[in-house]
């Protein structure tokens, strides 16, 4: 599988259904991206969408989808939750 | 490696990863693309608003997790291959599933013998009195609905089991007062002995038997009653039996959905009160009939303390006498 394949199965499976349903298909891909020895790159995406999933899907529904949109969102999502961890941990949040 | 994107499915590898259709029936593809699909993915299914009917083919061998999860208008789903294995809560919040159908279910001719030795003929179904104990297709199917096969108790009132849905809490209804004449299964009913159990101990306020027949006779009719235990029923059609190189291959049915619930009639015999506790079955499925068959009697005076057993009344001869009585107490 290559980075476009990878990029429309993440646009079908994160534009449809709800969070739940993507997260058990983003699962099954992972699953099938390891079987097939896939590019540690692609396996890492398809896992940091799988942790940040409602953002990912939000990200879906813009118009200028992409792998490097996505990728910017995830980074976000991340950051943003290392520093609500940060908040939490300060006793802040 | 093969990859497949079409208007409704999209695959990989032999395996459907995402279903976006609308279909109310739906036979899957054997092949996409020249791609033979060999399973059904992990939720790939799931949350299909509209999916009435599955047919899925041979050649699929294993149904992913959460497959078809929440699919609420689901009602059946055939399989075609002899190999099909089942994930983990593939056909959980499937309300209206009523039936799975193997139509090519591979069984040794020892097997076969004992399933027709056990079997028994209801409403013109063959009924299967045992199921497969050793068969973990079986076993898988029943797990991915949330029916344990370890509740299935083989024998006389028994003979079906019933579990409490989780995922389906609203369904769950106690009885509408202490003098209910009927016991429904809920969380603290989760098996038909239990309800048995709790009927028998409610029977000092149980109505009279005329009573019971009207609301019987009412549920009949309307089938307006909140039905809140599932229970399975396993059926194979021995006209589409047949036989190759010295084993069989049968069409099995697991009938899913399909209820009962439970009266009791109390009948003074002999100075003493006995309680006729009579099982009613009914099914979701239209071609399933109402059946009134099977009937137990207990003694009156159960003790809370005694296991259940020992309020069933084994004496045969005095069984029959009190069930003749009260059939012509039903009668006159």
């Amino acid at each position: 599988m290559d980075k476009a394949s990878l990029m429309q199965f993440l646009k079908r499976i994160l534009g449809n259904g709800s969070a739940e349903k993507s997260a058990a298909s983003l699962g099954q891909l992972r699953d099938i991206l390891k079987a097939q020895n896939a590019d540690a790159d692609m396996i890492r995406l398809v896992e940091a969408t799988l942790a940040n999933i409602s953002e990912a899907k939000h990200e879906v529904i813009q118009t200028t989808f992409s792998e490097a949109t996505l990728r910017t969102a995830l980074e976000r999502a991340q950051r943003r939750k290392q520093r609500e961890a940060e908040m939490a941990d300060r006793g802040r949040c | 490696m093969s990859e497949y994107f079409g208007s409704t499915y999209a695959a990989a590898d032999g395996i459907i990863l995402s279903y976006t259709g609308s279909d109310v029936s739906l036979s899957v593809p054997q092949t996409l693309a020249d791609m033979p699909i060999v399973r059904i993915g992990d939720g790939a299914f799931m949350e299909s608003a509209k999916l009435r009917r599955v047919f899925l083919p041979d050649g699929i061998r294993e149904i992913g997790s959460q497959a078809f999860r929440s699919c609420r208008e689901l009602r059946e789903v055939s399989i075609s291959g002899s190999d099909t294995s089942f994930g983990e809560r593939a056909f959980t919040a499937c309300p209206k599933l009523g039936a799975l159908s193997f139509s090519d279910f591979p069984v040794s001719a020892s097997i076969y013998a004992t399933l027709k030795t056990a079997s028994q003929r209801v409403n013109g179904t063959q009924y299967l009195a045992r199921t497969f104990p050793d068969d973990k297709r079986l076993r898988a199917a029943l797990s991915s609905t949330g029916i344990p096969p370890a509740t299935l108790v083989p024998d006389g009132l028994r003979r079906l089991f019933v579990h409490w849905d989780p995922d389906e809490p609203s369904n769950a209804s106690e009885p509408e007062s202490a003098n209910d004449l009927f016991a429904f299964g809920d969380a603290d009913h989760a098996s038909a002995a239990d309800e048995l159990a709790a009927l028998v101990r409610g029977g000092a306020s149980i109505g009279s038997d005329r009573e019971t027949e009207r609301k019987n006779d009412v549920f009949e009719r309307t089938e307006k009653r909140p039905l809140p235990v599932k229970t399975a029923v396993f059926s194979f059609d021995d006209a589409k039996t047949r036989r190759e190189s010295g084993g069989y291959r049968l069409s099995v049915r697991i009938s899913i959905g399909c209820h009962y619930w439970l009266s009791a009639v109390p009948i003074r015999f002999h100075e003493k009160t006995y309680y006729i506790c009579r099982r009613h079955d009914l099914a979701a499925e239209p071609d399933f009939l109402y059946t009134r068959r099977e009937f137990a009697v207990f003694s009156g005076d159960t003790s809370l303390s005694r296991p259940l057993g020992d309020a069933l009344v084994t004496n045969t001869n005095l069984v029959r006498e009190i069930y003749a009585k009260y059939r012509l107490m039903s009668i006159l």
